[in-house]
């Protein structure tokens, strides 16, 4: 099998064509990986996941030269086709468990929104068996409670289940973790990283969070103001990051133990970056006449796909820069 | 942690929820309601008797609120014309809440031109003194009630769908509409149930409140000659009539008055509690 995700060169314009909140995005998944768009508020990486399940209103225009999922071109996939595929192979998660649902309506009847006769009796008693296995005592019962009555984690819980409940090939989980208490988060990410595992789902991950990433995307994607930078295996990315926006992403990360990180070469930003140069231009302490005039295309350097002009040196020109 | 769902109790709770004022609030209603319902229960008089030995008489035991130039028993007339002016405003009210809110709906749920061009016609709309818009369309129409209820319904509906549209925008967005849909909910499910019912408090709010200035603007009409036409008992007719008389018969003009003002002190008062209900 090929690629289940394919997406090539998609924009995304919210009223202002000049200013793009997604530009030039491209990215493929295969069956069973696991993907995280990373990237600071406003950089797109919401957009990303929620154009490629056909979710934005009619506010936003989206364009891409390719954007298929399962073989679809979700760019013409309309009406009751694209409810069906959307239904039937991709499970979304969002990120605040008590916005997600509906507070005058009960939690079983949300969950088999859409389903009728043989075939809801059929995925209730599925849905039962599956909140019995991620932790949800007297399941049953449950599903006739509102929910107002249940805690934020179960809330993201029982949503974790309606996303998985017809055996999606896709988890699409925007910022599942953000809202919750940190030892929640972290059952919530096990939980997700078991179960991705387990039936050998692609997962893509939206996150602002480095640790989230870590501990459940094999693969990343860092985003900055709508453009990907940089495009790596989670490891590699954490380690040997090469853009210098990864690389004071995650020298931000505040650590326990070990001495306190430094940040290399950091601007106030001034404005807006120029979109015909590289966009980090305006925070960037290596930026030249070069990154200001002429946009960096991805590239390969080492594992990593990179978009900075001085990929291969990054890292040390920004030790000496400082 | 069961609810229980049989009547009784759901009314128990509704009578508990209710206070003092709720329940106040609820009678008065029943009270309207009965006078609009049966008229003939309250008046004391015909309406619409003549009598010219009783012409302009001041309050008393037999004609509560006096009588008019024909002898007409006032309290009578405001009984009977209670169904007219009252059943009128909610007429005006409900074509107005019931075409504006699905044309609001219709408006912010499918977005884009189509929004454009339905919000351009309202703009058009909301941009006439209502008043005058809608005494221009029924002097047009001839002067009867009838054209005053549809001159005042045709400028009543842009604001409901104004504000349903505000609405209907912000409730798109909801997460909970977007899981819905990703669970395969049709757009027909997710209005009906992820979308309309939260617009309910906003909406019976404004309802309660409209009764009451579509009852002012419809008894405008008339005291402008361009509604209920005589004999008929409409209130703002007989303030119309009333005012050859308000230096000799002071009680004619003011009973009219008087009840039409406690009417929609009584709507802008419930208004208010619905408001209050909802936080």
């Amino acid at each position: 099998m090929t690629e289940l995700v394919k997406v090539e060169d998609l924009s995304i314009t919210y009223g202002r064509a000049d200013r793009p909140a997604v530009d030039g995005v491209t990215f493929s998944l295969a069956p069973g990986e696991s993907l995280a768009l990373v990237g600071e508020t406003g950089s797109g990486k919401t957009s990303v996941v929620m154009a490629l399940a056909q979710l934005l209103g009619p506010g936003a225009s989206i364009d891409a030269r390719t954007m298929s999922f399962e073989g679809h071109d979700m760019l013409r996939m309309r009406g009751k086709a694209l409810r069906a595929l959307r239904r039937e192979r991709i499970g979304m998660v969002f990120q605040d468990p008590f916005g997600s649902w509906n507070p005058s309506r009960k939690i079983g009847t949300q969950l088999l929104e859409g389903s009728r006769g043989a075939e809801r009796q059929r995925l209730r008693s599925r849905l039962v068996e599956i909140l019995g296995r991620i932790g949800i005592s007297r399941p049953e019962s449950r599903l006739e409670d509102y929910p107002h009555q249940y805690s934020g984690g179960m809330l993201q819980r029982t949503l974790i289940a309606g996303a998985l409940l017809r055996g999606p090939s896709l988890v699409i989980a925007d910022e599942p973790t953000s809202a919750l208490d940190t030892t929640v988060q972290a059952d919530i990410l096990a939980l997700i990283a078991q179960l991705q595992q387990d039936r050998e789902l692609a997962l893509v991950v939206v996150s602002h969070d480095l640790g989230v990433v870590a501990r459940i995307a094999e693969r990343t994607i860092v985003m900055y103001h709508g453009r990907m930078v940089e495009d790596a295996p989670t490891a590699e990315l954490l380690t040997s990051p090469r853009h210098p926006y990864t690389i004071n992403l995650i020298a931000a990360v505040p650590l326990l133990h070990g001495p306190r990180q430094r940040r290399l070469g950091v601007k106030v930003a001034q404005g807006l970056p120029s979109l015909a140069g590289c966009v980090y231009a305006h925070r960037c302490a290596l930026a030249t006449e070069l990154c200001r005039t002429t946009q960096p295309e991805l590239r390969q350097v080492g594992q990593a796909q990179v978009a900075c002009h001085f990929a291969d040196q990054s890292k040390e020109l920004l030790e000496a820069a400082e | 942690m069961t609810t229980s769902t049989t009547l009784a109790h759901r009314i128990a709770r509704v009578g508990r929820r209710l206070g003092v004022r709720g329940w106040i609030a609820v009678l008065v209603a029943l009270l309207i309601a009965a006078v609009i319902a049966f008229p003939a229960l309250f008046a004391n008089h015909d309406p619409q008797a003549l009598a010219v030995t009783s012409r302009l008489e001041p309050p008393s035991s037999t004609f509560w609120f006096g009588t008019d130039e024909a002898g007409r028993d006032i309290y009578s007339r405001l009984v009977h014309g209670a169904r007219i002016s009252i059943g009128s405003a909610a007429l005006i009210v409900a074509i107005g809440c019931v075409f504006g809110t699905v044309y609001g709906a219709v408006s912010g749920w499918f977005g884009g031109r189509l929004d454009r061009a339905l919000m351009r016609i309202v703009d058009v709309f909301l941009s006439f003194p209502y008043l005058v818009l809608a005494m221009a369309i029924s002097a047009s129409m001839g002067r009867t009630i009838t054209s005053a209820i549809v001159a005042l319904a045709l400028v009543w509906w842009p604001s409901y769908a104004r504000l349903v549209r505000g609405m209907v925008l912000s409730l798109r967005e909801q997460t909970h509409v977007l899981v819905a849909r990703t669970l395969g909910a049709s757009e027909a499910r997710l209005l009906q149930w992820h979308v309309i019912p939260h617009m309910f408090g906003e909406l019976r709010t404004k309802v309660s409140l409209d009764l009451g200035y579509a009852l002012l603007a419809l008894t405008g009409l008339s005291f402008l000659g361009l509604g209920a036409q005589n004999p008929s008992p409409e209130w703002g007719l007989l303030v119309s009539n009333a005012k050859g008389y308000y230096l000799t018969a002071w009680w004619y003009m003011i009973a009219p008055g008087l009840v039409l003002f406690l009417v929609v002190l009584y709507t802008n008062w419930l208004s208010d509690l619905l408001d209050r209900e909802d936080s």
